[in-house]
């Protein structure tokens, strides 16, 4: 009774918000008239038939979501396997640090044109933005969580000759995985962004194309419909990020719970 | 012009076009004119001088604006007159419509796909336009040592454009098919003007529309014209045009007379100092001098040839830009 009663809440909790904004956002609009500020009926109507019409999903929607797909596991991968070497390594940390810092301030946006002359047109200049901004949450998390290791951990691993990829394994990727695990969430954020801006550029399809196509053309109803199915790619991105990150990181939770008594 | 005075003119305009206009707060609503003016003479100073804001983009083709203003040609029609950076006409439209700009200088296709979307927008009078014969001021290019000649050699190839779903695209799509090819044939991407010089020698894109003077600097560099777009589907096509809102023709005629009395009286004055308009594209664009007496620049023109605009609308619709061709006649006031 009361299980069917807390998921009721937790549902009214999830869906209350978003419900009541759609309702402000329906009242606000009921009689509008200028074509900026479209009912949610109508943007529902552009979202059915812009975005699931097989046409534009196969060319447009599926394609973008592949980028994101691919430019954030890469991301991921490049930001573990480089971070755990550098944070690994003192001296090389030393040497990389001040220029981890610097590339990490350069905007991706404003090295759109470069990537374009050296990589061409396609799909690799928009990994390379994907990648270029969503791999230092990674990145500089992977160094820190390797750098921070418990130093009696490393002395007991030492001491039985835990080394190589036995320790990689079992103790030194572990230890950081709470921080590597905040860097992705960062990293599917910036990954999602990053995705639009590579496709304003250059572009003769993806989301973040239509999107501003449909800006230009005045179909602002469309327009909106493009950034409400962003919205909710970063939701379920986020939901299946949260499954992943319990499971991965379920020891952790539970030491934390344990430890909170 | 030399080939390095060229190059620079390339990078001042690039920046110049790559500029982020930082809107100024400066809400200007026309007030109302005196009803005692009988008729729109320049004697109307005798008015009271009517401020507006006009949307226009920080490029060559303003020139004129800027140096009629400074020369007080609008002032002598009553017409206190501020100029708005926009960076696109689709960017600018909802400015218009919301009344933070009272006129906008923008391309005819974007007030015709406004309309569509029933925008209350109007064409009030012709701006600027291309050649109708000789040399244009924008045309698709090669790259050096390139196998593409004619517009039907397009058919297949990857092709720049500014921006996609617009004149650019529309006129070449035209002239391929005029020439015998297949335009469906023709990948399209967005490429700023400015970058299209350096995506062509990268090979990364086989044929570009640019305008002057981008167009004269990849010719000068080895590349092939190979259409003048405009002028070989709809000669003397009207780049530029005055928009204004559909509220402020039908309340405000004298003001839209104004104007448009206004902009002629500039653009008979700009055709005698030429000086004082290569002038204005040296201080507000920063292109250095020798650069700017060298530029080219379009007829400019209040008188609009409505039959271009509805021949643009119907090759539009011809080619599936859209669904139907509107009557022009709705959306020109005249």
């Amino acid at each position: 009774m009361t299980a069917v009663r807390r998921t009721l809440a937790s549902a009214g909790f999830t869906l209350g918000l978003p419900l009541l904004l759609l309702l402000g956002w329906a009242v606000a609009t009921r009689s509008t008239t200028t074509i900026y500020f479209p009912t949610p009926a109508r943007v529902g109507e552009a979202f059915v038939a812009t975005w699931l019409d097989p046409e534009i999903l196969g060319r447009d929607v599926l394609p973008s979501l592949g980028r994101f797909a691919i430019g954030v596991a890469l991301s991921i991968v490049i930001g573990i396997a480089a971070g755990t070497v550098i944070g690994s390594t003192p001296w090389l940390r030393a040497l990389l640090e001040p220029m981890l810092e610097f590339f990490r301030a350069i905007p991706p946006v404003v090295l759109v044109p470069v990537l374009m002359l050296v990589l061409g047109l396609g799909d690799t200049m928009r990994l390379a933005v994907i990648v270029s901004g969503s791999v230092w949450p990674v990145l500089l998390n992977t160094v820190e969580g390797v750098r921070a290791r418990d130093p009696v951990l490393v002395d007991t691993s030492r001491s039985y000759r835990v080394r190589g990829a036995l320790a990689l394994r079992y103790f030194v990727l572990p230890a950081a995985s709470p921080q590597i695990m905040a860097g992705i969430r960062l990293c599917l954020s910036i990954g999602l962004i990053l995705m639009v801006i590579s496709e304003m550029f250059a572009a003769s399809s993806g989301l973040g194309y239509q999107i501003v196509f449909f800006q230009r053309q005045y179909m602002i109803a469309e327009m909106w419909s493009g950034i409400v199915l962003l919205g909710l790619v970063g939701v379920v991105v986020a939901a299946v990020f949260h499954v992943v990150e319990r499971r991965v990181l379920h020891w952790y939770h539970g030491s934390r719970e344990v430890s909170r008594g | 012009m030399t080939r390095r005075s060229a190059l620079l003119t390339a990078l001042v305009a690039a920046v110049a076009l790559g500029v982020t206009a930082c809107s100024s707060d400066t809400p200007t609503e026309p007030e109302e004119t005196s009803p005692t003016a009988e008729e729109p003479s320049p004697e109307a100073t005798e008015d009271e001088v009517v401020s507006i804001t006009i949307g226009a983009l920080p490029i060559s083709e303003t020139a004129p604006l800027w140096a009629a203003i400074d020369a007080g040609v609008f002032a002598e029609h009553g017409l206190d007159v501020t100029v708005e950076a926009i960076q696109g006409g689709a960017l600018a439209m909802p400015a218009l419509v919301n009344g933070d700009v009272d006129f906008l200088i923008g391309q005819p296709y974007g007030a015709l796909r406004a309309h569509l979307q029933d925008l209350d927008v109007r064409i009030i009078a012709n701006y600027a336009s291309s050649y109708a014969e000789g040399d244009d001021i924008n045309g698709v290019v090669s790259a050096p040592g390139s196998d593409i000649s004619r517009p039907a050699d397009l058919a297949g190839k990857r092709v720049a454009v500014n921006s996609l779903g617009a004149a650019g695209d529309l006129t070449i799509s035209a002239v391929v098919a005029q020439d015998g090819g297949d335009p469906s044939t023709i990948e399209f991407v967005e490429v700023a003007f400015p970058d299209a010089k350096a995506q062509l020698e990268a090979g990364n894109i086989d044929a570009a529309w640019v305008p002057q003077p981008f167009l004269n600097m990849i010719v000068g560099a080895g590349g092939t014209l190979v259409t003048y777009n405009y002028q070989d589907t709809l000669p003397g096509l009207p780049t530029l045009v005055i928009i204004a809102t559909g509220a402020t023709v039908n309340d405000d005629p004298d003001l839209v007379n104004r104007v448009r009395d206004a902009f002629s009286a500039a653009f008979a004055w700009a055709a005698d100092n030429d000086d004082a308009v290569r002038q204005a594209l040296v201080d507000n664009l920063s292109i250095p001098p020798e650069g700017a007496a060298a530029l080219p620049l379009p007829r400019f023109d209040t008188t609009l040839d409505v039959q271009l605009i509805q021949d643009l609308a119907d090759l539009a619709a011809e080619f599936g830009f859209f669904e139907s061709a509107p009557d022009v006649a709705d959306i020109v006031a005249q």
